[in-house]
């Protein structure tokens, strides 16, 4: 079996990695653009209308209150169910893992969402404006102790994972450089919650930084560390691993540093790896595993489901990506740590609570299973299964798994407890749609859905 | 647990504690009878401890260990990593030297709060529950404890105390992995190797064992039943074959389905031991109090765990130190005080040791900010009745700094051969890749 990917299957791939996943509805479009204007469209959320703010807007001081956490992390979510700029919003996400400010530490819902914010406004964008606006930025000035990185004793929270974790990775520094850079955001203080220059607070003194001297403010120390080529390797490394798969061979690597280091401009960057065969390849189809986020949002949009986004928030926690509250300073290490029996229980149950959600009290989610399958006939086991494989983005399993899941849909029909008798049309029929929805869960189960 | 009584005994008996010497190398030389005899003790050397030996004296050093008793496959280790960096200056604080004063002026803990274990160091008064455990010698200090070259990276230092690899590239095997995979049968419990949370630690990652993941036992359950009223035989049948025989061999796909075989077999165990379990003391009301009471339900329901790994994170104390750390050392020794009685309350209390580590300790001088930068050596905690109560290893010289930091005296994979070889009972040479001196904070088995 070949895995080269047709036109069909490739706007699949780009979809499901630069967004969630495409709905029912969704697939339709893109197929009818094809992948050219797929991929100009995701690239430049510019261009497409999308009313999610104005919408946002109206719930916000309603049914969303921005002062408090798990609100935030409802209007995220909403916001990635919900976009039509889904690139945007997923790059958002890579950012808020590569910065990783936590709001146990920040403590403070608003800054969380002014974070965000800024993520998002600079997501596909010049990398030096994005690492000059998260260095002023109220959230990480509490997260790493910016705030209070004083002249006379200088803090080294924020030089530290600056250099280690958000441009030139370990190894391309020594200590000294920590000290001159934390001396160098000396005065890059908060005051009211808003970022503020304070002067005498700043050490204006030589620093020798990365083998230049001279009297650098973080400014100059931000610009340094943009335009080193470390940094352009280990974005460069970082972006790819997240949209397509870990370890990448230096071949694919080389042309994407290379565009990295050509003006920092991410969006070039993203758009490299989006147009690499490497994204397309094997590899990149069998060896990405769902992050917990991608598992999530992506089933609830393949299904078309109708869910609270606000019960999602504890799902992403109990499955290891807690948004808003990353678990270190280095983000979610993300790949193989993804998998383990905890958060596999916790997928397959809330597969369960998707697949057999009836809008009834206490679903507090619906799936419609009936209109998911559309033509799909009824009657012919192997052309529903299909049917449900294609959903979950063109799920590929074993002739033996297909087969498994056929002789699922054959076994005999089953009754609540205790009934006897013939079964009216009502009773069969949700018979039968408790067995389909077995189905949509076996699939949310499988191990090939956790990958992909 | 004859052995581990009259360890136990044994270190009753005794006027004092064993102690580290603090002024000479030799005063304090292990009497003979004490762990094997390739044993030395840390105070008996003058610098790091640490040598790997020449494959003949590592040959020896695999082949002294005892034999195990016959009840060996029960002994357990509970490993608690302290995320972030915990300030052990301020955990085991030389309120003796006047020196630490001038270097922590802010965040420095006054003498008389000290819970003194000598005229020269004592515990932070939040570890109360530790003084007590102590004075009944359950618990040993370790002091300076580290490596060579020490790495101030989160992430880099973590990794070395997790593959127990302080040079060159990182295993992919983490040491509590590598020890796994050197006792674990096909067919063994899933619960042989637990780990509490969403994410499972660089140090259990092995190939050839199953690590168990769980963040509430009472919850590990397949919840479908309710909502799919008695499709249950077809379903699980179908689902053993979706989750087991992926369309593709790939890394990926392979993880997926071991521990999806690894998810079933311990819903399944866990469904059995239901709730035989009462608890025998009062856990202080926190997600970590409460973790460490699960991991009292699952040895008492005997599910054949030999290792469990708990974290408690926060120790990354760079502003505003003294109230975040005063209340992580409350949570620490107070859950770990209820486990000890709780454990004891089961008659368990003879086959767990809990080790207490950080990534590394903070720096010396306080920063601006009633704070502390990423720093070296730091102090360990061991608790346990097969413990040897006591203080183990100088404690490191504020005379003496390495770059603002402290000076490790004893290397971690010491710590470690100790307690693969002496709890454990496992060849700490093949789990470690090299041969460590011991030290003998534990009784004699």
């Amino acid at each position: 079996m070949t895995h080269e990917l047709g036109e069909s299957g490739r706007i699949g791939l780009l979809v499901r990695r630069a967004g969630f996943a495409a709905g029912p509805g969704d697939a339709g479009r893109y197929a009818k653009l094809g992948w050219e204007a797929t991929l100009q469209q995701l690239l430049h959320p510019e261009t497409v209308d999308d009313d999610l703010d104005a919408l946002l807007a109206r719930l916000q001081g309603g049914l969303l209150d921005l002062q408090n956490l798990e609100d935030v992390q409802t209007w995220w979510l909403y916001r990635m169910l919900h976009t039509r700029r889904p690139l945007q919003e997923k790059l958002t996400l890579f950012w808020h893992g590569h910065f990783a400010v936590a709001n146990y530490k920040v403590n403070n819902a608003r800054m969380m969402h002014q974070h965000i914010e800024l993520l998002r406004a600079n997501s596909l964008g010049r990398f030096d404006d994005l690492l000059l606006s998260v260095s002023r930025d109220p959230a990480m000035l509490v997260w790493l102790d910016g705030s209070v990185n004083h002249r006379n004793a200088p803090n080294e929270n924020y030089g530290r994972e600056l250099l280690e974790l958000y441009t030139l990775g370990i190894g391309n520094y020594d200590e000294d450089d920590v000290l001159s850079a934390a001396r160098a955001f000396t005065g890059w203080n908060l005051r009211n919650g808003e970022f503020f220059f304070d002067d005498n607070n700043h050490d204006a003194g030589d620093k020798t930084f990365l083998g230049q001297t001279g009297p650098f403010d973080g400014g100059d120390i931000l610009r340094i560390v943009a335009s080193d080529p470390s940094t352009a390797h280990r974005i460069a490394q970082k972006l790819f691993t997240f949209f397509a798969y870990p370890n990448p061979e230096p071949e694919v690597l080389a042309p994407l540093v290379e565009t990295f280091s050509r003006g920092h401009d991410i969006r070039a960057l993203v758009e490299a790896i989006l147009r690499s065969d490497a994204f397309y390849s094997e590899r990149s189809q069998f060896e990405h595993l769902k992050s917990p986020v991608e598992y999530v949002v992506g089933s609830v949009q393949q299904l078309a489901a109708t869910i609270r986004e606000r019960d999602l928030v504890a799902v992403l926690r109990a499955l290891g990506q807690d948004i808003l509250n990353p678990p270190n300073v280095a983000g979610w290490p993300g790949g193989a740590t993804w998998i383990n029996p905890s958060t596999l229980l916790t997928r397959f149950n809330f597969a369960a609570h998707l697949a057999t959600a009836r809008g009834q009290p206490g679903d507090g989610a619906e799936i419609k299973p009936a209109d998911l399958l559309g033509t799909a006939n009824l009657s012919d086991p192997s052309d529903v299964v299909d049917r449900v494989l294609a959903l979950a983005s063109g799920l590929e399993l074993s002739p033996e798994s297909h087969q498994a899941l056929v002789a699922y849909l054959q076994s005999p029909l089953n009754y609540p407890p205790g009934f006897t008798g013939q079964p009216n049309a009502q009773q069969r029929q949700a018979a039968a749609d408790a067995r389909l929805r077995g189905v949509i869960l076996l699939a949310l189960a499988s191990s090939d859905y956790q990958v992909g | 647990m004859a052995g581990a009584a009259a360890g136990l005994a044994a270190a009753c008996a005794s006027a004092e504690p064993r102690r580290a010497a603090t002024s000479t190398t030799s005063a304090d030389a292990p009497p003979a009878p004490t762990v094997s005899t390739l044993a030395t003790s840390a105070d008996a050397q003058p610098a790091p401890t640490a040598v790997v030996a020449a494959p003949a004296s590592a040959a020896q050093s695999a082949s002294a260990a005892p034999p195990p008793p016959a009840n060996s496959g029960k002994r357990t280790l509970v490993v608690i990593q302290l995320s972030g960096g915990n300030d052990g200056l301020n955990a085991v604080v030389p309120y003796g030297n006047g020196l630490y004063y001038q270097l922590r002026p802010q965040i420095g803990i006054p003498a008389d709060q000290v819970l003194h274990l000598d005229d020269q160091i004592g515990l932070h008064p939040n570890l109360k529950s530790f003084k007590t455990l102590y004075d009944q010698h359950q618990l040993a200090v370790i002091q300076g404890v580290g490596y060579p070259n020490a790495s101030r990276s989160h992430f880099r230092s973590m990794e070395i105390w997790h593959t127990a690899q302080p040079t060159g590239v990182a295993p992919a095997q983490g040491w509590l992995g590598a020890f796994m995979s050197e006792v674990y049968k096909v067919g063994d419990s899933p619960f042989q190797c637990v780990n509490f949370g969403t994410s499972v630690p660089q140090a259990l990652l092995t190939e050839h064992a199953p690590v168990a993941a769980l963040q509430d036992t009472s919850a590990f359950q397949f919840l479908v039943d309710r909502r799919l009223p008695a499709m249950k035989d077809p379903l699980v049948k179908a689902f053993g074959q979706v989750t087991s025989k992926p369309a593709q061999k790939t890394p990926a796909l392979d993880l997926v389905a071991s521990n999806w075989q690894t998810t079933s077999q311990s819903v399944e165990v866990l469904a059995k031991i239901g709730d035989k379990y009462q608890t025998k003391a009062q856990y202080p009301a926190n997600p970590f109090g409460k973790t460490l009471q699960q991991v009292a339900q699952m040895l008492a329901s005997d599910v054949g765990t030999r290792v469990f790994y708990v974290q408690l994170g926060g120790f990354d104390t760079h502003a505003n130190q003294k109230p975040a750390q005063a209340t992580l050392m409350t949570q620490l020794a107070d859950s770990l005080a209820a486990f000890q009685a709780d454990l004891e309350g089961h008659g368990l209390a003879e086959q767990v040791l809990t080790m207490s580590f950080s990534e590394f300790g903070r720096r010396v001088k306080e920063n601006g900010s009633q704070g502390t930068d990423h720093g070296a050596a730091g102090p360990m905690f061991v608790v346990g009745k097969g413990v040897n109560g006591g203080v183990y290893g100088d404690h490191p010289d504020l005379n003496h700094l390495d770059d603002g930091d402290l000076a490790f005296g004893v290397d971690f994979r010491s710590v470690y051969a100790t307690v693969i070889e002496d709890w454990l009972q496992a060849p700490a040479k093949d789990v470690l890749g090299g041969s460590f001196d011991k030290l003998n904070f534990l009784t004699p088995a």
